[in-house]
């Protein structure tokens, strides 16, 4: 083979990665369609009454570590959720700050002499506090171990069958809990769900809640908002209909407790806990031969702010390629693995060539045409399709995520946003993807070449 | 290289494949505009039709309006819905009214028409017009639909059978309330509360006397949820047989006679931990001074649920004071069972 084949080789191999991957998307937004629209219809006909009593009761987690300014705001809003029955444990994960002291002084804190029962084993705790105004809530006094081990301690302190883990920062929706615990209802094996996250930049928060939806100023906040519906409304939504979503976020997830325990509770070495707990999830239950479900709830759950400059927003691509890296190679058995079914045969592979290693090759295969093409090595005709595939393929992939979007929540109420948010998905594919796909791909290199992550 | 130009049949190929991209993109950007559209214009006659109909609704509590305006095809969905709404917040004579009303408009007709559609929707929407309507003749028809496999249509097709004759939906819908695993105990006991005790009670306890032993445990949850001190009987009568952990457990959380504190005795040192926790629970509930020795030995039980509960249970039993229950914690020599018993002491001083 002579160098012009290799070329040739390569920039084959390159325009077809491109088609494989988003073809690969387009079958999973297929499925994605078909579930959203019997979703949509059983939602819509929500004529059934919602309460009996019957909803289990939940024990909502919020890690908390150096969270001075927000915590207040955050607990009161969790204290108007709409849902029957459910407890707030804080567990402040060492604060350096004065987390305790206002939480001490905002919700009048006694030390409560609990018989702590230490199932998941993890840095000592100090002191359990129970809130003398909200007789719901109690906070974890505990030494600094990390989020997973802050998680790992509300773990061990809740009451309830079922735990909510929630971020500080997160704002939830008054009916966060009601909808998330309703593949809990519906299916006594389901033993996880997760719902859509959305952006808050701009959007009116009264008491906690969102009550005034507005899309962000910020053009990168913008491009977030179709990047999150893509990832949410098709991925997450694809997967869930085959019983292999394996990624939950970690600022809002529901639990079984007592699977959780099983599997060992949340990683501590890993700033990935979230999406890690979830495939080993997977893989603890389908290696056993355990029936189980994991759920995806398209409405959105809670809305968090996005980054508005260049700079956060790279940290956060980089830690999720990092974090994503780790949950998948720590379980690296679960692969092709003979028990797996649908979740080691076809999500994890998908994952991992599309997710994991996909930023590398969408960065390689740019600057491979594109100095190919600089060089003369490649003809402008093939350098033009390969811009045609990559970037046609990308405005089809959004488009269609908004349309989802269209056809079951229009958050979005006015027809300007929609003006918007339908520009906003053609001007991403040039530009902001591909600045994506480079950090993710920053992310990847830093993962291989194990630098340290950012402390969580 | 590979390929030069569009003439290579490949390259030609590609090129086709990526103008064919564009062209669904830019034809699913005009979707998304045109139904942007249609649910304004939708959410606007919607809006139309319920400030029409809304006065009317209130109008019938009396009587029925002499003339209503007829009610196009498109509307058929927004107006059931609406009416559907409504029904959902009314009880008694009111929702009678209403149903004269809708009778009145053909919605009984309408229903039956929908009903027949392939539409999820709309047979959803029939099916709880129907139900509401208390339409006899269409009993066969939902009896057919309760089999579906879409869990939400059968049970809303369950739910309709039950408002047009509880005591005899009941005995058709027996086997499959305790057979579908995919109906929700939630929404069955919604069900049940609609029709009240007396429809649901009976029947229940009967299907106890026949049923399988792996439909004990549901049967045992439904005749909790029915709420009915009537059901007691039957459930004491299964936890004397049982041999099953979930059944026993199921059993032991329905207690409420002090009559059954020895059944609960019975199974506080039981091998399944989650049996001793219902067990302690129950004792809690039912028993009394004499039970504070039986609750003792839990207290030190390998499972913290079983300690806490008993440690509950002891604090709550009748004529035992906060002041016995330090004294029995400055008894004991087991740490576990001294750590809980402090708890529940700070728990029961904070309530």
């Amino acid at each position: 083979m002579n160098w012009t084949d290799w070329i040739t080789g390569l920039q084959w191999f390159f325009v077809l990665y491109f088609i494989g991957s988003n073809i690969g998307y387009i079958l999973l937004n297929l499925l994605s369609i078909r579930t959203l629209r019997t979703y949509m219809e059983a939602r819509s006909l929500g004529d059934l009454p919602a309460y009996s009593g019957y909803e289990p009761p939940i024990s909502i987690l919020i890690p908390a570590y150096n969270e001075e300014a927000t915590i207040t705001a955050m607990v009161h809003s969790l204290a108007l959720l709409d849902y029957p029955e459910f407890e707030v444990v804080v567990i402040n994960d060492g604060s350096e700050d004065n987390t305790l002291a206002t939480l001490q002084h905002d919700f009048s804190l006694v030390v409560f002499p609990e018989a702590y029962w230490q199932r998941i084993k993890g840095k000592g705790v100090r002191a359990i506090y129970r809130s003398m105004t909200y007789p719901n809530l109690r906070v974890i006094e505990k030494e600094h171990g990390g989020k997973a081990d802050a998680l790992n301690a509300g773990i061990n302190a809740s009451r309830y069958p079922l735990f909510c883990a929630v971020s500080a920062d997160s704002i939830l929706q008054s009916d966060s809990l009601r909808r998330a615990v309703q593949p809990f209802l519906e299916n006594p094996l389901t033993v996880a769900s997760g719902g859509t996250v959305r952006i808050a930049n701009n959007c009116e928060v009264k008491n906690g809640f969102i009550t005034g939806i507005e899309l962000p100023k910020s053009g990168l906040a913008l491009m977030q908002i179709v990047e999150s519906l893509r990832t949410f409304l098709f991925g997450a939504m694809g997967w869930s209909a085959l019983n292999a979503v394996l990624i939950i976020s970690g600022a809002f997830g529901l639990f079984r407790k007592e699977t959780v325990i099983e599997a060992g509770g949340y990683h501590t070495s890993t700033s990935g806990e979230d999406m890690e707990l979830i495939v080993r999830l997977h893989h603890m239950l389908r290696l056993k031969g355990s029936p189980y479900h994991i759920t995806f709830v398209p409405d959105p759950i809670f809305w968090t702010k996005a980054p508005e400059n260049s700079r956060a927003l790279k940290t956060k691509r980089v830690n999720w390629q990092r974090r994503l890296a780790e949950s998948l190679t720590l379980n690296m058995p679960l692969l092709f693995n003979r028990k797996g079914g649908v979740v080691s045969w076809l999500a994890f592979p998908f994952v991992m060539v599309f997710e994991w290693l996909g930023p590398m090759f969408e960065v390689m295969g740019y600057i491979f045409m594109i100095s190919g093409f600089a060089l003369g090595l490649i003809s402008w005709q093939v350098f033009s399709v390969f811009l045609m595939v990559a970037i046609g393929f990308g405005m089809l992939l959004s488009v269609t995520a908004l349309l989802l979007e269209e056809l079951s929540f229009h958050i979005y109420p006015k027809t300007t946003q929609l003006a918007k948010l339908l520009i906003a998905v053609l001007l991403e594919n040039f530009g902001y993807r591909q600045r994506v796909s480079l950090w993710r791909f920053i992310g990847l290199l830093r993962w291989i070449f194990n630098r340290k992550a950012p402390a969580k | 290289m590979g390929f030069a130009a569009y003439s290579d049949p490949l390259l030609k190929f590609m090129l086709w494949v990526g103008l064919a991209i564009f062209g669904v993109t830019l034809l699913l950007l005009v979707q998304t505009m045109l139904l942007r559209m249609q649910l304004i214009v939708r959410q606007r006659r919607e809006q139309r039709l319920a400030e029409q109909w809304q006065p009317l609704f209130a109008q019938s509590m009396t009587a029925v309006p002499q003339f209503l305006p007829p009610i196009a095809k498109s509307d058929w969905d927004a107006f059931l819905r609406l009416w559907n709404h409504s029904q959902e917040s009314l009880s008694g004579e009111s929702k009678h009214k209403l149903n004269q009303l809708a009778w009145a408009c053909g919605m009984g007709h309408v229903a039956q028409q929908l009903l027949e559609q392939n539409n999820m929707r709309a047979r959803l929407m029939a099916v709880t017009t129907l139900g509401h309507l208390q339409e006899k003749n269409a009993w066969a028809k939902l009896k057919r639909i309760t089999d579906d496999p879409h869990p939400l249509l059968s049970l809303a097709a369950a739910r309709a059978l039950m408002q047009i004759d509880a005591k005899a939906a009941l005995a058709e819908l027996l086997p499959l309330f305790t057979r579908r695993h995919d109906w929700p105990l939630n929404k069955i006991a919604n069900l049940f509360n609609e029709a009240g005790p007396d429809a649901v009670t009976g029947p229940l306890t009967q299907a106890v006397g026949s049923a399988a032993p792996e439909e004990f445990p549901r049967l045992v949850r439904l005749l909790d949820a029915a709420h009915s001190d009537e059901a007691l009987p039957a459930i004491r009568r299964i936890l004397q047989s049982a041999t099953d952990d979930r059944v026993i457990s199921a059993c032991l959380q329905a207690l409420r006679d002090p009559d059954d504190v020895g059944l609960a005795r019975t199974y506080v040192r039981h091998p399944s931990w989650f049996v001793r926790v219902q067990a302690v629970s129950a004792l809690g509930r039912v028993g009394s001074k004499n039970d504070r020795d039986a609750l003792i030995a839990p207290l030190s039980d390998s499972v913290w649920w079983v300690r806490y509960r008993a440690a509950q249970a002891l604090a709550g039993l009748p004529q035992v004071t906060l002041d016995e229950v330090r004294q029995i914690r400055e008894s004991i020599t087991d740490r576990f069972a001294q750590d809980i018993l402090t708890q529940v002491i700070a728990e029961k001083q904070t309530a």
